[in-house]
């Protein structure tokens, strides 16, 4: 309204300048008219100037445009060839804002070194007069002026100069400087600019405020969109009305509109947490540190810690919240690492302790399992062995939420599918093997449904390992999915390393005291067997040889006295005593070891042994073998069998009460079994093998491990006894066999 | 009449004279050398060439079987005649493989011995009474592999768990039907499984299907 107020007067007061200018007045008072309208005209220009300087400013850019356009109308209203305007800073120097074109063009300064002079500039001169007197100025021959201090190199002729302050509410706040009017400055001149350098000051102001404002919410946006830290505004609703991209990003969204259709509340794992930090807010109107698990787009969780305060209106009522949120998963998860290492390695020092108080496998067994479900948060654990000379694995001792799982399922270590499992696996290859996920594995397709049924989410077994071999596997399991991280996994198999530690020294241990034992009791044994075969030899000798030889003697003494016709008879009594002498003796020798086993080898001294056996017992041997033709074994290989032979026979025929019993020998690539069969009385093995001595079973059972091999004994009152050697051929160079 | 030349390998001196006397008995025989040492015995036969060898089967040095095997060799014309105390036809198949003519035991009459002797001279196979070549065929038989099934190694229990084990039952599940602790049901299960020469669960299940225990489908 009032700029076309202003514009309709402007006009007005064109038309009778123009008018004035146009056409001849023969009026009476001619100079007093003349001076009159060339005073409205006057008046009009500046009120013009006014006007194009408020209104075209506004599209101005800087502060330097709208100088350069004060500077236009100012030249155009004085007739001036150039002009500058200046303000005064903060050290009360200039600080030059425009130079109009025609006086940058008429400056032969170089442009660099011009805009140096230009800013930061002493006062003085007459410049500094007109700031000093704080009035509009005239010089018109300014080089005689005392105060006149020259112009720089290359600066163009100043012929006549008007200085005007530039006014804010009073104060000086600088100056426009006008030169070299043709005809010089006049007073009208003066005072037109003096009029006209009010709106010069608004315009400057304006654009200086407009200037600030873009800077202060430039430098506002920028903080806002760089700063690593997510900033937000929500409403009291949990409305988000503004966020940075750094929360986008933090937060997983695809972009700003996205997360701009979210709730807060959706942001939070847990909605108590936003519960809390809306009460804390409401009552204290700002939240510190607030620390809470935040929901990524995808459904990832991270650690956020954020800070926020209400912005109210000027009522009080809150208009929003802003805050600014961090990524802390970082941390966070390094400060749990941090705990969970400290938990696991207070774990493994107790295990270490558990394990070395205890020297019984089946203890440190049932201790492992135990500790491993308390101290790394398990459902379940157990520890399957493998069953020497098989693929099955079998369950040791199990602890936790176990519900007869072990008893459902069927575990081996064979590559098969109930091979495949973390069990099978860690134990076949030799690694932790994790399952962390039960419910998708294939290769956990024959436990999954006895699994799901308690609860099981993640599994992983860790190998046992006594040096070069595998004896079995922790296994463990978890109500969470993936639980089984590669840190948690490297700290159980460490767990594991101690245990497989533990079991290997107790079972040491036990072997030691087991062989001990078995050594007292066999070197027993020996003596006694020792001693019976002496008492035997020496009852065979005296009773049997000696009297042959008495009875021989006495023949040969009576022969000598006896008449010539007598002899004959008596030499052939007495060869048929020295035939049967010499059966006796062949028949002990044979009993203390026959020859044949070193001529011959085993099967041929068997076959004798049989028939000997049958004879003397009247127990048939029903004899089957394979593999044995030609064939000739180390001597200790063969000695063992031939003995366990003979003696598992000779327990047959005092104990077993029958007429028959089987005999079986057969080989394979590195392993020579026999094995004898009756079906007789049979007997309780355990009890047999306490019994040491009469039996005989105990020397039959170490003569079979001594060579590294085993002997099983199955019998029960009533049904029958099976006793199986099984002897390795295993000595390279002696055990191979001889051939013929 | 040609003669025959003999030699003598005996550890015993006075066996040796007993054994000299009783041959120089016969007018056509003649002891060319004699030794108490295998490995003597061979060279001396090597270097006398005899008819016939007298070769107690346990001598020092090598052994009489060892002794009858370089002796065939070395000197095919010479035969061998065994001396032996051991009346099983194992020895006599050994020594009559080693090259050997008669086997004789040393219980025999020296007239027995004798009729050895020239028995071998006419280049025919003698064996002491009781030993024969019919039971020597005997014996050779019940040598010759009988074709062992390694099924019939399995005890009882081992069969009963092969059964189950084949018909897809769990250790567990056995152990509860044998009425015996899961433990011993690996045991089994791990002897069966190295008496049958098996290694894994299908090696079972397709013996288990060879040999009936499983039907065919």
């Amino acid at each position: 309204m009032k700029d076309k107020k202003t514009k309709a007067q402007s006009t007005l007061a064109k038309d009778l300048c123009d008018n004035a200018t146009g056409s001849v007045v023969t009026a009476g008072d001619i100079t007093e008219r003349q001076r009159a309208e060339e005073q409205l005209c006057q008046q009009s220009a500046v009120l013009d100037g006014i006007n194009k300087v408020l209104l075209e400013t506004l599209t101005c850019e800087s502060q330097e445009e709208v100088a350069r356009t004060c500077l236009a109308v100012a030249e155009k209203l004085t007739g001036s060839k150039f002009g500058f305007i200046c303000e005064l800073n903060q050290a009360g120097r200039f600080d030059t804002i425009a130079i109009s074109n025609p006086g940058w063009d008429a400056c032969t300064i170089p442009e660099t070194e011009a805009t140096l002079l230009l800013r930061d500039m002493e006062i003085r001169g007459i410049r500094g007069r007109v700031i000093k007197e704080e009035r509009p100025l005239i010089f018109n021959n300014p080089a005689f002026h005392p105060d006149w201090g020259g112009t720089p190199e290359g600066h163009p002729r100043i012929t006549c100069f008007l200085g005007v302050p530039l006014k804010h509410v009073g104060r000086t706040i600088g100056m426009i400087g006008l030169a070299n009017k043709e005809s010089g400055f006049v007073l009208a001149d003066q005072q037109a600019i003096e009029t006209l350098s009010i709106a010069f000051v608004e315009a400057l102001n304006r654009k200086r405020a407009e200037e600030a404002l873009r800077e202060s919410e430039e430098r506002y946006r920028s903080l806002f969109e760089d700063i690593p830290v997510g900033l937000y505004r929500t409403t009291p609703g949990g409305q988000i009305l503004d966020a940075n991209p750094a929360l986008v990003e933090m937060l997983g969204y695809p972009d700003l509109e996205s997360l701009l259709e979210a709730n807060a509340a959706d942001i939070y794992v847990n909605a108590e947490d936003r519960q809390r930090w809306q009460t804390l807010m409401e009552r204290e109107g700002v939240v510190r540190g607030f620390e809470a698990q935040l929901r990524q787009h995808d459904g990832t969780i991270i650690w956020g810690r954020d800070s926020a305060q209400a912005i109210h209106d000027g009522k009080g009522r809150v208009l929003y919240y802003e805050g600014a949120v961090k990524d802390i998963t970082e941390p966070k998860r390094a400060e749990e690492a941090l705990r969970q290492r400290a938990d696991d390695l207070a774990a493994l020092y107790e295990a270490s302790r558990a394990f070395l108080s205890h020297l019984d496998t089946q203890t440190i067994i049932e201790n492992v399992c135990r500790l491993a479900v308390d101290r790394f948060r398990l459902k379940m654990a157990w520890v399957g062995l493998v069953v020497e000379g098989s693929f099955d694995v079998h369950p040791a001792f199990a602890y936790g939420f176990e519900e007869g799982y072990l008893d459902s399922i069927r575990v081996t270590w064979d590559d098969s599918p109930t091979g495949r499992g973390p069990t099978g696996t860690a134990i076949r290859i030799g690694q932790a093997t994790i399952m962390n996920h039960i419910e998708s594995d294939p290769n956990y397709t024959p436990w999954r449904k006895a699994a799901k049924a308690r609860g099981f989410r993640s599994s992983a077994a860790l190998p046992l390992r006594h040096g070069e071999q595998i004896v079995g596997a922790l296994n463990v399991y978890s109500a969470e999915p993936a639980y089984f991280t590669d840190e948690r996994v490297q700290v159980l198999q460490s767990f594991a390393n101690q245990a497989a530690v533990a079991i290997q020294n107790a079972r040491l241990f036990e072997q030691v005291r087991v062989g001990r034992e078995r050594l007292q009791t066999l070197s027993r044994q020996l003596l006694e067997v020792q001693e019976a075969e002496r008492r035997h030899i020496a009852r065979e000798l005296h009773d049997e040889v000696g009297q042959a030889l008495t009875g021989l003697k006495l023949l040969l003494d009576m022969s000598t006295r006896s008449p010539a016709d007598e002899v004959a008879a008596n030499l052939s009594e007495a060869q048929a005593m020295i035939s049967e002498l010499m059966a006796l003796v062949r028949d002990l020798s044979l009993d203390l070891r026959p020859a044949m086993l070193d001529d011959l080898g085993l099967l041929p001294t068997l076959l004798w042994h049989f028939d000997r056996y049958t004879t003397q017992t009247h127990v048939r041997v029903t004899f089957k073998h394979t593999g044995l033709e030609g064939r000739r074994f180390a001597p200790q290989v063969e000695t063992a069998a031939y003995r366990i032979a003979q003696e598992a026979l000779t327990n047959v025929a005092r104990h077993a009460g029958v007429s028959e019993v089987a005999v079986r020998l057969w080989t394979d690539q590195d392993t020579l079994s026999v094995q004898i069969e009756d079906r007789g009385t049979g007997f309780d093995p355990e009890v047999a093998l306490a019994a040491s001595g009469t039996t005989g079973l105990a020397g039959m059972r170490e003569r079979a491990v001594l060579l590294g091999g085993q002997l099983t004994i199955e019998s029960a009152p009533g049904a029958g006894t099976y006793v199986t050697a099984e002897l390795p051929l295993s000595d390279p160079l002696k055990g191979e066999e001889k051939g013929k | 009449m040609s003669m025959t030349t003999i030699a003598l390998a005996d550890d015993h001196q006075v066996v040796r004279q007993g054994l000299q006397s009783l041959l120089e008995a016969e007018p056509d025989f003649s002891v060319v050398g004699e030794t108490g040492n295998g490995i003597e015995a061979v060279q001396l036969v090597e270097r006398l060439q005899p008819d016939v060898l007298v070769l107690d089967l346990m001598m020092p040095g090598l052994n009489g079987l060892e002794v009858t095997r370089q002796v065939s060799q070395r000197s095919p014309q010479t035969h061998v005649v065994i001396l032996s105390m051991y009346a099983n036809e194992a020895h006599v198949i050994e020594a009559l493989r080693a090259g050997a003519a008669a086997y004789v035991l040393k219980e025999s009459s020296s007239a027995e011995l004798v009729h050895a002797v020239r028995e071998a001279v006419a280049g025919r196979h003698y064996l002491s009474p009781p030993l024969s070549e019919r039971a020597i065929e005997i014996y050779m038989q019940k040598a010759e592999s009988t074709a062992l099934d390694r099924y019939e190694t399995l005890t009882a229990r081992e069969r009963e768990v092969l059964h189950l084990v084949a018909e897809g039952h769990t250790n567990a599940e056995i152990a509860d039907q044998l009425f015996i602790s899961r433990r011993t049901v690996e045991t089994h299960r791990a002897n069966l499984m190295r008496k049958l020469d098996l290694r894994t669960q299908t090696d079972l299940i397709s013996y288990a299907l060879r040999r009936g225990i499983l039907p065919m489908e």
